[in-house]
């Protein structure tokens, strides 16, 4: 049984202007311990898929087909006493805004001691002596200090360390990151992955980080998902994909990084925007945007196609 | 920090007035002597007296005691029925907020004075009876504020990563939800224990509220309202009673958000500081 799969995940927000399919027939496997990277610009279904394995789908979510299994059992479609055995217990999240993801009229001890205490049942002085042990464990060795703080008074970095701190406090299997360094400068970010780096290593956690960055994807994972419109269009290791990128959009993805290093390169953009997904995908979502467009890609959903062991690739220029 | 010194001794008046007075037959206002009629304020009687010849400053001090009553006890049982109703209601959503959203629009819908004057005309007079119909007229505000602000505080992201890492929803609305929504709320019951006054100063004026001789602050001033050309202090002083006390709550108002909010709890304690 795999570790956790996701199979044909089609997720739709409901607005007042009619159904928004944020992500069309997902299908993807992660084995325990991997670190995982979705990665894609902003409406390519990225968040979704990871609130979804989180449990923390928006109220205005609809589930359209697919599940999502996780040691067979779907974390979906789930009771709400059997969500709470799961959400926090066995899968984590940790947001974008370090800042606003704290209430800020506690203090970080009294708000980590409520999680613990309601989730493994633990005393207030257990559940205090386990947050000192995690957020050492994230690199804030001041424990004291932090825990009679009141989030106003934490930096950026600090804040998103004490996060991470209640994500992990609870010993989940599986993390979702979702864009944990984007609100962040870049050398507070560089820390930010190392403890990353340091937690899938020392806890062994299953990592599945949201990013649209490239650079900080081929950092911390082993793998990457690049999606598009609510679709996988590739999926491989993370040096491979990086190095030899099959999908037209990765190539283009690739090009939108500035590299500093290479003087004579030409920072690109990929023209033109994701397509309208009001409607429901009836081609290629990326033809409208592809530079090598064919006449097939304007009329059917590419299937995916493994192009190397364990790296596959959802476009026609592979097909046929 | 003014406020809070105003509030208190307001409160602390109200509680020990009918053991200080001078004159306490003068403040519940059974003595009658037509000799001392519109005296102005004098060393004897320093807020003047009025169409009976009792002394003001004495029936002002006891009227302490019935405002305060009023203040509370309308603000309070507001506060007491609308907070639950706008917490729950905004909390769940769904039919139960509906339904308890429009039972509130229903109230909202009667002019608030009106509702307070029918109310208490069924009830019957007496003090009880107009705190009571002005609670049952007021609470929909508050319902309605504290509705509006769980909504805006219930998608805040705070809310999500506790509701994500399995805490129930009980510990959600009192420890996330509740205090985060809770200060325009007290802030607008800090302003509202004025107008709460004034407003039972309304309904003892049309008869249906407190009833003299009962030296209700409001009552004083509409009592000498129909002498104000002869005899200004008989209206000037418990009118001024009500000024610093409404004063008094209204800066206690901004207490009560630079104290709820840790951010500005700490510049507030540093200004002390220095």
């Amino acid at each position: 049984m795999e570790f956790l799969r996701l199979e044909d995940l089609s997720i739709a927000y409901e607005t007042p202007f009619g159904l928004i399919h944020a992500t069309t027939g997902v299908n993807f496997d992660v084995r325990r311990g991997e670190s995982v990277c979705l990665v894609g610009e902003s409406g390519s279904g990225k968040s979704t898929v990871g609130l979804a394995i989180a449990m923390a789908l928006p109220p205005n979510a609809r589930v359209m087909s697919g599940r999502i299994l996780y040691g067979g059992v779907d974390l979906l479609r789930l009771s709400e006493e059997e969500r709470k055995k799961y959400s926090g217990r066995e899968v984590s999240i940790v947001f974008q805004d370090p800042a606003a993801t704290l209430n800020p009229l506690f203090t970080i001890g009294e708000q980590i001691s409520d999680v613990l205490m309601s989730n493994l049942g633990l005393r207030k002085d257990e559940a205090l002596n386990r947050a000192r042990k995690f957020l050492e464990i994230v690199g804030l060795p001041d424990s004291e200090r932090v825990l009679k703080s009141f989030p106003h008074e934490l930096s950026g970095g600090m804040l998103q360390r004490v996060n991470i701190a209640i994500a992990i406090s609870t010993e989940p299997k599986v993390l979702v990151a979702d864009e944990p360094t984007t609100m962040l400068d870049v050398i507070l970010q560089a820390q930010i992955l190392e403890l990353f780096e340091k937690l899938k290593r020392e806890l062994k956690l299953t990592l599945i980080f949201i990013t649209h960055n490239l650079g900080v994807a081929s950092e911390v994972c082993d793998r990457i998902i690049v999606m598009y419109a609510g679709t996988i269009v590739e999926d491989g290791p993370a040096d491979e994909v990086i190095s030899r990128p099959m999908h037209p959009y990765t190539i283009g993805l690739l090009d939108c990084v500035p590299r500093a290093h290479i003087r004579d390169r030409k920072l690109r953009s990929i023209p033109g925007s994701l397509p309208d997904l009001s409607k429901p995908l009836t081609h290629c979502p990326f033809a409208d945007r592809c530079e090598e467009v064919r006449e097939i890609c304007t009329r059917a959903i590419p299937t995916s196609i493994d192009v190397n062991p364990g790296h596959r690739v959802s476009c026609f220029k592979y097909i046929g | 920090m003014a406020g809070f010194i105003i509030v208190i001794s307001f409160i602390a008046l109200g509680m020990i007035s009918p053991y200080v007075l001078t004159r306490p037959e003068d403040a519940w206002g059974t003595t009658y002597d037509v000799s001392k009629r519109y005296l102005p304020p004098s060393l004897e009687h320093p807020f003047g007296t009025d169409e009976y010849g009792r002394d003001m400053f004495n029936r002002v001090i006891l009227g302490a005691r019935f405002s305060l009553m009023i203040a509370v006890g309308v603000v309070g049982l507001a506060l007491i029925i609308g907070i639950p109703l706008g917490l729950i209601a905004g909390y769940f959503g769904g039919k139960l907020g509906n339904a308890v959203m429009r039972v509130t629009d229903m109230f909202l819908a009667f002019p608030p004075l009106l509702l307070a004057i029918a109310l208490a005309a069924t009830l019957g007079r007496g003090l009880e009876n107009a705190i009571l119909s002005l609670a049952i007229s007021w609470w929909p505000w508050y319902t309605r504020l504290i509705y509006v602000q769980v909504n805006t505080v219930k998608s805040m992201p705070y809310v999500d990563a506790a509701k994500v890492m399995g805490l129930g929803d009980l510990t959600i609305m009192f420890k996330h939800v509740l205090p985060n929504a809770l200060t325009p709320v007290m802030i607008q019951a800090a302003l509202d224990m004025g107008s709460a006054v004034l407003e039972a100063a309304g309904l003892s004026f049309l008869g249906i509220g407190v009833q003299p001789p009962t030296p209700e602050w409001g009552l004083l001033v509409s009592q000498g309202w129909h002498s104000i050309n002869v005899a200004w202090w008989i209206s000037f002083f418990p009118g001024l009673a009500i000024l610093v006390t409404v004063l008094g709550f209204n800066l206690l108002a901004d207490f009560v958000r630079e104290f709820m909010d840790p951010r500005l709890r700490i510049t507030m304690m540093a200004k002390r500081v220095i």
